[in-house]
């Protein structure tokens, strides 16, 4: 497109956005960029005028996404010819795409949300790096919706751009935010034409501003039926272009033509858009039922039609929905007409759940869906297995896939996706023996012997698991094993297994990165056909891995630590606020489940469901907005019950002592004056050589005042916890067979665990003065609609607060052991009933702990890899044998 | 090659380089700042960046010039820049002038030329080579004072030129002969345009 073809309407290509598009998504987390470039020149072959890049996704690491994607596009000159539009909520992603485009691209988006200064400081800065700008219709207040605020915000943007920063206003691009209609909720009734009416009014009152927005947003409500959603676009832009909308973020080649929509839908859609009846919304469901293929009628109609099906068709429309209902009725009558319950379960049990794992494999179902299936399944085998044991006392015989011995390793605790991994084999009629949580080698051994197990699972969540799935290979090696290993947890990868575990045992190691792909894994090790290829694929890539890794050893250069411990932060300690200290010692904290659950962050509960995206934008997600939405109801009910019920005990302990740095550890005293110390923390510091910037060495250590600045600060300690009981209400599910609310209770337990973490924090904030700075104070109810975030939630999502709260395993502070001296300080069994495992978990798993640090600077980083010196001086400082702290901090060594 | 996404430096560390060859330039007493050459336009964009922040907190603003290089005749920069693209993608550090300098000689970097005096509301630049390097000719380039003089006259004439000069391969003899030719001319009129959104990636887009 050259300049000289004048046109109206700009079409902002939107499908290389992974909160947009799953394929794209899929293709950037398997690392196919080259693929993902692919998906970039559809939308320049479908006609996109500027092509939106966007990867925010929790996730991802954004920034080196986004730089790597916008450099393999700049090598791709049919698809660079067009303009890039750099689409993050987060500025450092912006800023890394800025920092890689030639051309003159277009930053999507900034806003008011954070205030005049950041605002007139990011403008500033695109445009010096020559950049336009998207400007949302957002400010401290929040995401404005109504015409008024939608044009009073951007009024207000205009003014501040063209008369404070000296933006040029032809620059400016406002995106007065197309909201979602057809809801159901009266006061959205009229959002198409507010957002119409605002482009229209923006129009006429800053001059030369342009307008945008994403298009697909508009018709959300009708997802998976795209007859109606097109045609709600190509109405929708038809009437937006008319009152000057410039561009829009749409699927290249998926609009249609307004002239071309049926001219009855049509009629409809536009009462609905604008808002041209009360009952446009349900007339439009109504009429767009029939574009919806063969599913009839209204739901009621449509529930009772499936049980006038053969009672296969039952079956598997039960397994397939999830539906519990009937199942002990539509058992029974196969069981009669099968004449043998293993032939139940084998004929229309299993050809049902054969439809659930394709439809899994395909994308078409999602996981808490596949749970909800087997929970069904699982119903329907008890519901048979007296008659199962009945003949077996008579001497039948019993099949399966295979054999699979599972468990979460000794000295961790953690099981939710232990447990997903169980149920989804399961339900592909695999025979699991799940041995729990805390299992020692020998016990998991001792079981896949007695059981013969085809295949052993090992599952752990904190970094000295991975330590313990070492020592267990090594040992399945002595013992002569030879059936595959397959490990997984949040801390595995494929390069640690490569490089660290699969070294110790001849046979074949797998890390299994996801659930889902749990089936795929176990049935090619078990198909004698499939195994020896699956094999030879698996060795490569542990090779690839290994080899990589070699590279980049010798890449990584670390600075000595006397080199290191000459850069540490440097702060202006004079002159530095303290806080002072409201007490020195701990305090306990009983704290309300209401006001817990008011700080939590829902997002990594998805996650544990694998629906990975941001709440709350998850809900409308293109993919699994339904079943993000149906997951949320059903964690909103359990929720109130636990509440209600108190099920759930969050209890806490929090402590304060006087405190100063000694190089890179932290002396504590039980006085201001400083003459009794208490006890020593040890921290470790940065000594990757850094290359083009200014040589850092962080360390926890820096962030707290040393005695030689002549003041002393503090340092702060917590844990706490949700309490055995999550476990224990949980458990009483599991023993009805459903694991699916077993699961959902362990992954909400955890959420109030971290909620109750923010919570305290907040409180201790506030305790020590500048928490009274933020706004709102622990006091305050931080109530929220349902499906939304409150803004100071949402604030603390993002760590904007002063201070950070480390743990004894994070990032900064790798070292699990110094949670010793944490449970000291707290006497923290004591207090909340948190035990620390031998590997330093800590039992009950919806439990948090860590240290307090309130210098302005105080902030996360990572501190690995560190040199083999750091070890033996930090062995030496804490006097343990520098070959028990090697196996501790294994993960963050260089090699 | 084998890793189209690898640079080999990134703008960070451009912007900490040219910073200081800014401050260098400005501490030594420099009028004016002539980013020239540019066959890399992100690199420029990171000169522009040092430039921009430089003068924010140390210095009072000084004019500035940029360059860009037309390497062959498909009439692109080295990085696949069109002139229009190249011109939306630096217009925002409102230079005094832009023009193009060194690779081709004049005659053949007339169309660029002619396309950038009607783009560009600043002042234009033209400085080339006395053609290609040629190693066969005495002076190592082929046009000689007469020839190069011509062809930038007619560039004056024309109304494409408000600054002009001689990279590489030109002599004294090549300037004054230049500046005899290109007196006979009034200076290009700076245009008025419209101010539209600009955009560009390897070619320009306009939306109005």
């Amino acid at each position: 497109m050259s300049s000289n073809n004048a046109q109206r309407f700009f079409i902002v290509g939107e499908r290389t956005n992974v909160t947009g598009s799953p394929r794209f998504r899929k293709l950037i987390k398997e690392d196919k960029f080259d693929e993902a470039v692919e998906v970039a020149r559809q939308q320049v072959d479908n006609g996109a005028n500027i092509l939106d890049v966007n990867f925010d996704e929790g996730l991802l690491d954004s920034e080196a996404c986004m730089t790597r994607f916008l450099n393999l596009l700049a090598g791709e000159p049919d698809i660079a010819r067009i303009p890039v539009m750099i689409d993050s909520s987060k500025w450092s992603v912006i800023e890394a795409g800025l920092k890689c485009i030639q051309g003159k691209g277009i930053v999507n988006s900034i806003s008011l949300k954070e205030g005049e200064e950041v605002f007139k400081e990011r403008a500033k800065l695109c445009h010096r790096y020559g950049a336009a700008i998207v400007v949302m219709a957002f400010d401290e207040q929040g995401q404005a919706a109504t015409r008024e605020d939608k044009v009073r915000i951007c009024q207000r943007a205009y003014r501040i751009l063209t008369e404070e920063v000296g933006f040029p206003a032809e620059d400016i691009i406002f995106d007065p935010n197309i909201l979602t209609v057809a809801t159901g909720m009266e006061e959205h009734n009229n959002y198409a034409v507010d957002f119409i009416e605002a482009v229209r009014e923006i129009k006429a009152t800053c001059p030369l501003a342009k307008t945008s927005g994403g298009v697909s947003n508009i018709s959300f409500s009708f997802r998976g039926n795209n007859r109606v959603r097109e045609a709600m676009h190509a109405a929708f832009l038809y009437h937006a272009i008319d009152a000057g909308l410039d561009m829009g973020i749409v699927n290249a080649g998926m609009i249609e033509v307004y002239d071309e929509v049926d001219k009855d839908l049509l009629t409809y859609v536009e009462d609905v858009l604008l808002n041209r009846r009360p009952d446009a919304t349900e007339r439009l469901i109504e009429y767009a039922e029939q574009f919806k293929g063969q599913k009839g009628k209204d739901d009621a109609g449509a529930h009772q039609a499936w049980r006038d099906g053969t009672v296969e068709e039952r079956l598997a429309h039960a397994l397939v929905k999830g539906i519990g209902d009937h199942v002990e009725e539509d058992t029974e009558e196969a069981r009669q007409k099968y004449g043998r319950p293993l032939h139940v379960i084998e004929g229309p049990l299993m050809d049902g759940m054969k439809i659930v794992g394709q439809l899994f494999g395909a994308g078409k179902m999602f996981l808490p869906q596949v749970v909800k299936s087997a929970r069904v399944m699982k119903r329907a085998v008890a519901y048979l297995t007296p008659y199962m044991e009945a003949e077996k006392a008579a001497g039948g015989e019993s099949s399966n896939a295979g054999t699979f011995v599972i468990a979460t390793v000794k000295g961790d605790v953690h099981d939710i996706g232990k447990n997903i991994v169980s149920v989804v084999l399961g339900c592909n009629s695999w025979k699991v023996i799940d041995l729990g949580v805390m299992v020692s080698c020998d016990k998991i051994l001792e079981a896949a012997k007695k059981e013969k197990a085809d295949i052993i699972g090992m599952s752990g969540l904190i970094t000295p698991s991975l330590d313990e799935m070492i020592h267990n290979a090594q040992e399945m090696q002595r013992q002569g094993f030879t059936v595959p290993l397959l490990v997984g947890g949040a801390t595995t990868s494929k390069a640690h297994t490569a490089i660290k575990i699969a070294p110790h045992y001849k046979n074949p190691v797998v890390q299994v990165p996801d659930a889902s792909l749990v089936v795929g894994i176990c049935n090619q090790l078990k198909n004698a056909k499939t195994r020896d290829a699956f094999i030879t694929a698996l060795d490569a890539e542990h090779v690839k891995h290994r080899e990589r890794h070699a590279k980049s050893a010798g890449r990584t250069k670390l600075l000595s630590l006397a080199e290191a411990r000459a850069h540490p932060e440097q702060t202006d300690w004079a002159n530095v606020s303290l806080p002072t200290l409201p007490r020195i010692g701990i305090t306990e904290h009983e704290l309300p489940l209401e006001r817990v659950a008011e700080y939590i962050d829902w997002s990594p509960f998805f996650w544990s469901w694998q629906l990975k995206g941001v709440f709350p934008a998850i809900l409308t997600h293109d993919t699994y907005g339904e079943q993000a939405r149906e997951l949320y109801a059903e964690a909103q009910k359990l929720v109130a019950d636990i509440i209600a019920n108190k099920r759930f005990r969050c209890r806490g302990v929090t402590g304060f002592w006087p405190a100063q740095s000694d190089g890179d550890d932290v002396v504590i005293f039980n006085d201001k004056n400083g003459t009794d110390p208490l006890t020593t923390l040890y921290f470790l510091r940065q000594q990757k050589e850094k290359v083009g910037e200014n040589q850092t060495c962080l360390c926890l250590a820096d962030f707290v005042a040393p005695a030689s600045s002549g003041r002393m600060d503090s340092i702060g300690a917590f844990a706490v916890t949700a309490g055995f009981e999550v476990e224990q209400y949980a458990k009483t599910f599991e023993e009805k067979k459903d694991d699916y609310t077993a699961i959902m209770i362990k992954a909400i337990g955890d959420r109030f665990a971290e909620a109750a973490a923010e919570y305290l924090h907040k409180l201790v904030r506030d305790e020590l003065g500048y928490g009274q700075e933020e706004g709102f104070t622990a006091a305050d109810a931080l109530t929220a609609e349902p499906g939304t975030v409150n803004p100071h939630v949402a604030w603390m999502i993002k760590e904007q607060y002063r201070g950070i709260r480390p743990a004894a395993g994070y990032p900064c502070c790798p070292d699990h052991t110094e949670k010793d001296t944490i449970w000291q300080l707290l006497d923290a069994e004591k207090s909340t009933g948190i035990q620390l495992t031998e590997n330093k978990a800590m039992n009950p798993p919806s439990s948090v702990s860590g240290l307090y640090f309130s210098h302005p600077k105080a902030r996360y980083f990572n501190v690995g890899p560190i040199g083999r010196d750091q070890l033996e001086d930090y062995a030496a400082r804490k006097g343990r044998p520098v070959e028990e702290m090697a196996k501790w901090l294994d993960y963050v060594m260089a090699d | 090659m084998e890793r189209p996404d690898f640079r080999n430096i990134t703008f960070d560390e451009l912007v900490t380089a040219y910073t200081e060859q800014v401050r260098g330039l400005v501490d030594g007493g420099a009028d004016v700042l002539l980013v020239e050459t540019i066959f890399d336009t992100l690199n420029a964009k990171a000169a522009l960046f040092a430039i921009e922040k430089f003068f924010d907190t140390h210095h009072e603003r000084l004019p500035v010039m940029i360059s860009v290089t037309i390497t062959d005749q498909s009439g692109r920069t080295l990085s696949g820049q069109t002139v229009e693209a190249f011109w939306h993608s630096i217009r925002h550090a409102a230079p005094l002038s832009v023009g193009i300098n060194c690779a081709l000689g004049a005659d053949l970097m007339r169309p660029y030329m002619e396309e950038l005096a009607k783009l560009a509301d600043c002042y234009t630049s033209c400085y080339p080579n006395a053609g290609l390097p040629n190693p066969l000719a005495p002076t190592g380039y082929d046009e000689t004072p007469e020839s190069i003089s011509a062809a930038l006259g007619e560039y004056a004439q024309s109304g494409f030129l408000n600054i002009v000069g001689g990279c590489c391969g030109t002599t004294p003899a090549h300037i004054a002969a230049i500046v005899k030719e290109v007196s006979k001319y009034p200076a290009r009129q700076v245009p008025e345009l419209a101010p539209h959104l600009r955009l560009s990636g390897l070619e320009g887009l306009t939306i109005d």
